[in-house]
């Protein structure tokens, strides 16, 4: 019987080592192939689809590389039309601290030659991303030969693909492609080597997690009025309450 | 038999741990975002600063606080320049910023810019370092997002040290989301989420936790090495005194 512990012990030490050689190899084996696996995981938040067929460009983010590649669609054919749905303006456009993304876009591409001619606004005033997707689904439906493709931020890509299948009728949504814009200070192969290239893949992978998850969202959001907060401080300061 | 057991017993405690957060979400996920408002109420000072990164509620709050008397200058954080491209469609952050001070109604002798390079948070407490050697006896309002008091609380202290106690916290709220019902919608989740990864981070990086965290993993190790041995040796001593009879 005493054989039979000792048999025992060494099985269990041979088990122990094996499993540690076994850690340490993966362990070895993802630290070499780090870049391969991350460069993976960034590819989780890209969507690149190159469009076959191609009428409309749908303009719905500023940024000057979002305006290179839409003018240098156009150029190509530009019988090619741009189309843009306005947002409800917000505080700081209603203000003029801001200017709104249509008379930006019309300034940008014009510098890029576009002519201002060629912009086409859509529809009424939406409150949400989801009140887009739907108007520019409607309009789509009455062009049912129309090809759209829209650029947009690299890592925002994919959410919206996913938005867009999600909103979208089956249809329409075969026709809608979405094109992911390089990002000069990162992209899907070194996000992780600067910090605003981990935040931004961080926060891809979050809105990404939350749109596959299907959570209702509560578009609805109350404006916080200044002037209100602005009453309640000096109620505050008349309280002598510093 | 003894394993089946152990992860019957680890399902059961798994699936009720989820089933318990799932049904008081409503009361337990408000205090995910409440631990990380650790604003003050407003109390008199000399500047108040508006921390970079959101356009929308801090400017408007650090004006709401000098009108009100809280504070006699608003000192602006200064952004790098980008691009001139970049900077034709969208102006400097802290341009911006004091745009949005003077259509407050804050006279532009009380805009002060602060700081050259201020890329973050930390850059900020840098530069508010540097201005209150000048002033030292200087107290300041820091307004910032309500979720991003503790991670800024945490930066200034460790970067004020000393000049930390002539310094308070106004929590700005967020436009889209509150601490009541952020789970409800996607930049709310993704906010808060990343603000306690952020935080997380920042105390194990740079707060000397992982030293913490390395001692504890050794002496969980450590103990059960211990426990195991014991087990052994037990089975050890039934196993000879079987052998014995």
């Amino acid at each position: 019987m005493s054989q039979g512990v000792t048999c025992r012990r060494l099985c269990r030490r041979v088990a122990h080592r094996r499993w540690f050689w076994l850690v340490l190899v993966a362990a070895i084996a993802v630290w070499s192939s780090h870049r391969t696996i991350l460069t993976c995981i960034g590819g989780l938040v890209v969507v690149d689809e190159r469009p076959v067929h191609l009428d409309l460009i749908w303009i719905r983010e500023s940024g000057s590389r979002i305006y290179d590649v839409v003018a240098s669609m156009f150029l190509e054919s530009p019988r090619r039309r741009l189309v843009m749905i306005p947002h409800r303006p917000s505080r700081l456009i209603r203000a003029g601290i801001c200017e709104p993304l249509e008379s930006v876009s019309r300034r940008e591409l014009a510098i890029r030659g576009v002519p201002t001619t060629r912009f086409e606004i859509l529809g009424t005033p939406v409150r949400n991303w989801n009140e887009e997707l739907r108007q520019l689904a409607d309009w789509l439906e009455g062009l049912p030969d129309a090809g759209l493709v829209v650029p947009c931020s690299r890592f925002g890509s994919a959410c919206l693909r996913q938005a867009i299948n999600r909103v979208m009728p089956p249809g329409v949504v075969m026709r809608v492609k979405v094109v992911a814009v390089a990002d000069p200070r990162y992209d899907e192969t070194n996000w992780w080597q600067s910090r605003v290239g981990v935040r931004s893949m961080l926060y891809a992978l979050l809105s990404r997690a939350y749109s596959w998850c299907g959570v209702s969202v509560n578009d609805e959001c109350e404006e916080w009025d200044p002037d209100t907060y602005e009453r309640s401080l000096s109620a505050l300061a008349a309280q002598g309450l510093q | 038999m003894t394993r089946l057991r152990w992860a019957c017993f680890a399902l059961v405690a798994v699936g009720g741990t989820l089933s318990f957060v799932l049904g008081a979400r409503n009361r337990l996920l408000p205090c995910v975002a409440n631990w990380l408002d650790v604003g003050e109420t407003p109390r008199r000072a000399d500047f108040v600063l508006p921390l970079g990164g959101d356009l929308n509620t801090r400017p408007f709050v650090a004006a709401a606080l000098l009108k009100c008397g809280f504070a006699n200058k608003v000192l602006v954080p200064r952004v790098p320049r980008q691009p001139e491209a970049e900077e034709r469609i969208v102006a400097p952050h802290h341009e911006l910023v004091a745009r949005i001070l003077m259509h407050r109604g804050v006279p532009i002798d009380k805009i002060m810019f602060l700081g050259e390079r201020n890329d973050s948070t930390y850059d900020e407490a840098q530069s508010l370092h540097e201005f209150l050697r000048n002033s030292p006896a200087s107290r300041v309002i820091i307004v910032t997002s309500f979720f991003h008091t503790r991670r800024a609380r945490w930066i200034f202290a460790r970067v004020l040290g000393e000049s930390m106690k002539q310094v308070s916290f106004g929590a700005a709220p967020w436009e889209g989301f509150n601490a009541d019902t952020w789970w409800w919608r996607e930049e709310g989740f993704c906010f808060i989420v990343l603000e306690n990864l952020k935080f997380g981070a920042y105390l194990v990086f740079y707060g000397g936790v992982v030293y913490w965290i390395t001692a504890a993993v050794i002496i969980i190790a450590m103990a059960f090495a211990w426990i195991k041995r014991r087990h052994n040796s037990y089975s050890v001593g039934e196993a000879l005194d079987a052998d014995a009879a």
